[in-house]
């Protein structure tokens, strides 16, 4: 039997089945369940990685994959706002490998896994400098988005972010080829990725209650941000031995963030409740 | 004591157009718990504030309808050392600016107790670094907005905006 004739029909009726009936291996099966729950769907993993001193707080565990045309399930329990935070005791991403080049759009790949296709926003991230100034000149800034239909590039200099897909689930992908700029640990050259997570924009309202705190390792804090700073690609503005000053912009946001402290050299001893009253009419601005 | 109540506090200091100029109707000031500068104003404000510039007016209102997200937070340290984050996170369209924009910017804080001040420009007064309410603008830092990689979570960023 001619398997890839009849999958797009088997993908079609999936897509329209998803709203009531998620497939048994769809996102949502896993995301937010522990490693025990979803290996009551997937089986045991074939390759585990647990943190090590010194090493990333990231459990990861790789699976054989159910579902055809994916070659391998990545099932990851990452640190929420900040690597130094203490990972989650349940799944909070899942990568999804294809091997390279056999999706040839964003929208065959969704249809696989399961999830509705053409809802939710396409970013286009990693163009070249000249690409965005071009897209601000001509005012079209939907140079910077991509369509579900699109082709996906077959260089792997750029990458996609999709928001606001169905469910509550955002995604990223990255190209064979693209993942080659990652360190050798990520690289993956035979084949495409897909991770889709929970799309936190809808909590992010000013006013929402903020993520409870959680103990951090000060010198962490000061060499990986917190609140879910991307230091790693920040500009550091300035930093001296009591403060450190970053900034960070992709295009929707501006983020600057102030580190202050995780050194001794400043008199914290005396830091209590930080407030004070200013005499009536005395201003300081 | 009779008087104003405030905490710590800080600055984003924004030359949305860098031209090193203070143009009305453009550049902003985004405050973290900002000092009330009017009597009517709530005793302490905690939370993302921002002012723009006016042309003669010195003190623009504080708004607070910002969409960004902000706060001071002191996150407990388990090695038993102190730390102060300061995070302001602001919608780009807010600043209306698009991805390839120049700007400058620069950042000023003050800690209560103990007391001390700090800004991103080196800058001090009789040897010491101290939290100034306007800087200069030749010691604003460049930036490139809507260029960096990464990704951003913003419900990760605390908000705790007055009421």
């Amino acid at each position: 039997m001619n398997t890839k004739a009849i999958l797009p029909l088997l993908c079609f009726t999936a897509s329209f089945a998803l709203a009531e009936t998620p497939t048994p291996h769809a996102p949502t099966a896993f995301l937010g369940k522990t490693y025990a729950d979803c290996e009551k769907l997937l089986g045991a993993p074939v390759k585990s990685s647990t943190p090590t001193d010194g090493g990333r707080p990231v459990f990861s565990r790789e699976y054989k994959s159910p579902v055809p045309g994916v070659t391998r399930i990545e099932l990851v329990r990452m640190p929420e706002g900040g690597m130094s935070n203490p990972p989650p005791q349940t799944v909070n991403s899942i990568t999804y490998f294809f091997p390279k080049g056999e999706q040839k759009t964003l929208k065959s790949m969704i249809s696989l896994l399961g999830l509705e296709t053409g809802i939710g926003k396409i970013s286009i991230s990693g163009l070249s400098r000249e690409a965005i100034k071009a897209a601000v000149e001509s005012g079209n800034m939907k140079l910077l988005q991509a369509g579900w239909d699109d082709p996906l590039p077959s260089d792997g200099q750029t990458s996609r972010s999709i928001s606001g897909m169905p469910g509550g689930l955002a995604a990223s992908l990255t190209l064979a080829a693209n993942s080659l700029k990652m360190s050798p640990r990520y690289q993956h050259p035979d084949e495409d990725a897909l991770l889709i997570h929970r799309d936190q924009q809808a909590a992010s309202k000013p006013g929402a209650p903020p993520p409870p705190l959680t103990a951090h390792d000060s010198p962490e804090v000061r060499q990986n941000g917190a609140f879910g700073f991307p230091q790693a690609s920040a500009k550091i503005l300035r930093d001296s031995k009591d403060v450190r000053y970053s900034a960070w912009s992709n295009p929707e946001w501006l983020y600057v963030q102030i580190v202050v402290g995780g050194t001794m050299t400043m008199p914290w001893a005396l830091w209590q409740a930080p407030r004070r009253v200013i005499p009536p009419y005395s201003f300081l601005i | 004591m009779a008087g104003t109540t405030t905490s710590d506090t800080s600055i984003l200091f924004l030359d949305l157009n860098a031209d090193q100029q203070d143009t009305p109707q453009v550049d902003r000031k985004y405050h973290l718990n900002p000092i009330p500068m009017l009597r009517s104003q709530p005793p302490l404000l905690r939370g993302l504030f921002y002012q723009i510039y006016a042309e003669n007016n010195p003190r623009p209102p504080l708004a607070s309808h910002s969409k960004g997200r902000g706060s001071i937070q002191y996150p407990p340290a388990t090695d038993g050392k102190k730390i102060r984050v300061d995070s302001f996170l602001i919608p780009l369209n807010e600043l209306g600016r698009k991805p390839g924009d120049k700007i400058r910017l620069i950042l000023s804080g003050e800690s209560v107790t103990p007391n001390f001040g700090f800004n991103s420009g080196g800058l001090t007064t009789n040897g010491r670094p101290r939290f100034y309410t306007s800087m200069p603008k030749q010691s604003y830092h460049d930036f490139t907005v809507g260029e960096q990689t990464g990704t951003l979570d913003p419900a990760l960023v605390p908000d705790e905006r007055s009421k």
